[in-house]
């Protein structure tokens, strides 16, 4: 009887991986990007961002997200510190792969630019986070494959592994373990050539927020610098008014709703 | 003095009763030396206080920047100056935003160079080499907004005519060919304040995926007088032209790209006639600018690039301390290190004909969040005849402290 309980807990254990067997690196990545991410969503950011030596800067962000007719647009304003105040980047991402439109708004400059989005892996803001970290990766620009499923806290999760089809600046692929449940990702390693992680993302704390799951905690560290990003989202709320129209060079330069 | 503090302290006083309700204070506290390398004499010690009030209500927000500056080079009596950049009351609707008020204008997509960029004057009273914000006057204007999805149409009107400011008398940035436009004016006809010599700036724009495009107009008083009559002291009287120019930007793979253009027409230009009397005369040409640039990221390395053409259509070699075609490039590259606390930078204007050219490279360091230390220079080579070459013996070494709050 004892044996039997051990062969129907193992049959349990595997039926997460019968059930995923089936998806390709790629439909996993495809639910990924299409999981529900909810619309309008309206949060407040606190980015810690920490040196090697141990020296910390804290920046507030405010940040407003909308999804309409295949575009992801999203609207992020520094509010602290008094330096980087009023500063704000626009982001517009597209379904169909089109390269991604980006803005910013220097307020020393009173100017918006246009920025090219091949500068996609340059620090974002001097944190550990990339400009293309901001914003979700469209599935179609890398080869995705399942690897196997790890065990973590108790959870199982997919390891995927995405090698971009076009050489990016930064690391030659990267590791993602996805919850098969919410197809929410946990943790993402950024690996170079050598084979060495260079970078590495780690959720802390993911919530669900009006029926959606947010991450609302999440770290990177850079691993060759030794310093590390915290980004911890705070007051989010999603169908928040918001529309096409806010999205737009008034709005970079007016700040954020008050 | 003591007016001048009790006007700060007034204001300080306002912004403090107002605290409770969402006003909000920022502003810039910074101490600016620049000692000149020739000589070894001060070109500033200047202490500066800017101030950024804004109160936000359902339908609009007040926004009010006063500054206090104090330079002990200055003349004797005239060391502190407090004054208000702008003050104006933004009243925001669905598609239509007004702004009423004294206002700074930015146009255009150049940088460091005023193509389209003609609605605000310039105080060029330390030649080109203020602050981005400080350089530009504000102006008592109406501004209408009305935006149409990605398109937006912009119409200013001007109630008064306000002037560039020029280096004062006593200031090292003063040339003997520059008229005197500081201090308070006398000797120099201004146009009178009415309806009829109001100004009217109207701005076009497309704000899209794949450019943006600014198409603009105006009918304004030149910022510069022209001198008539005889050269030993003439009248120094301003003129009003058309001007017309637009502006494109895009990205084309890994770099910025921005086009700017603009025509002045008849723009006035001092011509000396010795035939005639009085041999200073106004002629007029078209001014036709011209800009293109390129920004970008190469290495680390954050670069900008412009080309600059100014062109006198029609010229005449007797227009007074002017060329037919003047060439201008700038250069900008910037680096960041130790997790963006450092900042190198490296700014250089360089004129063609003749040759000559403005080097600043600079040195910052942020110590904490919102306090941060540079050192740089002001380096100017070249030909005595050119814009930049001019003031050869006027390199500087300078140093700053601010503190952003």
């Amino acid at each position: 009887m004892k044996k039997l309980k051990i062969v129907f807990a193992a049959l349990l254990l595997l039926i997460p991986v019968f059930l995923y067997a089936e998806l390709t690196g790629t439909e996993v990545m495809q639910e990924v990007y299409n999981r529900p991410k909810g619309n309008g969503m309206a949060s407040e950011l606190v980015m810690t961002i920490t040196n090697s030596r141990g020296s910390v800067r804290v920046r507030s962000i405010q940040q407003y997200q909308l999804k309409d007719n295949g575009v992801e647009k999203k609207l992020m304003f520094f509010t602290t510190p008094a330096d980087v105040k009023g500063t704000s980047f626009m982001t517009w991402s597209y379904e169909n792969g089109q390269t991604d439109d980006r803005w910013i708004y220097l307020p020393a400059m009173r100017r918006i630019r246009r920025i090219s989005s091949d500068g996609s892996n340059d620090s974002f803001m001097g944190s550990d986070f990339t400009y293309e970290d901001m914003t979700l990766r469209y599935p179609d620009l890398d080869r995705h494959q399942v690897t196997g499923e790890e065990q973590i806290q108790g959870r199982s999760y997919l390891v995927v592994e995405s090698t971009p089809l076009n050489p990016v600046q930064g690391y030659l692929f990267t590791r993602s373990w996805i919850d098969p449940d919410t197809y929410a990702g946990i943790r993402k390693e950024f690996i170079d050539s050598t084979g060495q992680v260079v970078r590495r993302l780690s959720v802390e704390s993911i919530k669900q927020v009006d029926g959606i799951w947010v991450v609302t905690d999440m770290t990177m560290e850079n691993l060759v610098k030794k310093s590390s990003t915290r980004i911890q989202m705070q007051e989010v709320t999603f169908d928040s008014g918001l529309n096409d129209s806010f999205f737009s060079e008034r709005q970079m330069q007016r700040g954020p709703k008050r | 003095m003591k007016k001048y503090l009790l006007s700060l302290l007034i204001i300080l006083a306002a912004a403090s009763l107002l605290s409770a309700q969402e006003l909000e204070i920022n502003g810039l506290l910074g101490s600016h030396q620049a000692l000149g390398v020739e000589k070894g004499d001060f070109h500033e010690l200047r202490e500066t206080l800017n101030l950024k009030l804004e109160y936000w209500g359902e339908q609009g927000n007040l926004h009010v920047s006063p500054y206090f500056n104090i330079d002990p080079l200055t003349a004797a009596g005239e060391w502190s100056e407090l004054g208000v950049r702008e003050m104006y009351i933004d009243l925001i609707g669905n598609f239509l935003d007004l702004r009423i008020g004294k206002q700074a204008v930015f146009w255009g997509q150049a940088e460091g160079a005023f193509i389209t960029d003609v609605v605000s004057p310039q105080n060029l009273s330390s030649f080109i080499l203020a602050d981005f914000e400080e350089i530009r006057i504000g102006i008592p204007a109406v501004k209408a907004t009305a935006y149409f999805g990605p398109f937006t149409v912009e119409t200013l009107w001007i109630q008064k005519f306000i002037p560039t400011i020029l280096p004062g008398t006593d200031s090292p940035w003063r040339t003997e060919l520059m008229p005197d436009l500081s201090g308070d004016l006398s000797g120099v006809i201004l146009p009178e304040a009415n309806l009829e010599n109001s100004e009217v700036f109207a701005r076009a724009s497309y704000f899209g995926s794949l450019m943006t495009v600014e198409i603009m107009g105006g009918y304004s008083w030149n910022d510069l007088p022209v001198a008539e009559g005889v050269p030993m002291n003439p009248d120094l009287v301003y003129h009003r032209s058309v001007i017309t120019g637009g502006n494109i930007s895009t990205t084309v793979g890994p770099v910025g790209v921005r086009a700017e253009g603009a025509v002045t027409l008849n723009k006035p230009y001092s011509s000396f006639q010795p035939e005639i009397s009085p041999v200073l005369v106004t002629e007029n040409h078209h001014l036709i600018q011209g800009l293109i640039g390129l920004d970008g990221t190469l290495y680390d390395f954050n670069f900008s690039v412009q080309y600059i053409l100014n062109y006198i259509n029609n010229y005449n070699p007797a227009l007074v301390n002017q060329k037919e075609i003047l060439h201008t490039a700038t250069l900008r590259i910037q680096r960041k290190f130790l997790d963006d606390r450092l900042t190198a930078s490296f700014l250089s204007y360089l004129g063609f004909d003749p040759l000559d050219s403005l080097i600043r490279p600079e040195v910052s360091f942020w110590i904490e969040d919102g306090l941060k230390v540079s050192a740089g220079a002001d380096i100017f080579l070249g030909e005595p005849e050119g814009k930049f070459g001019i003031y050869e013996g006027k390199s500087q070494i300078t140093a700053s402290l601010q503190w952003y709050f």
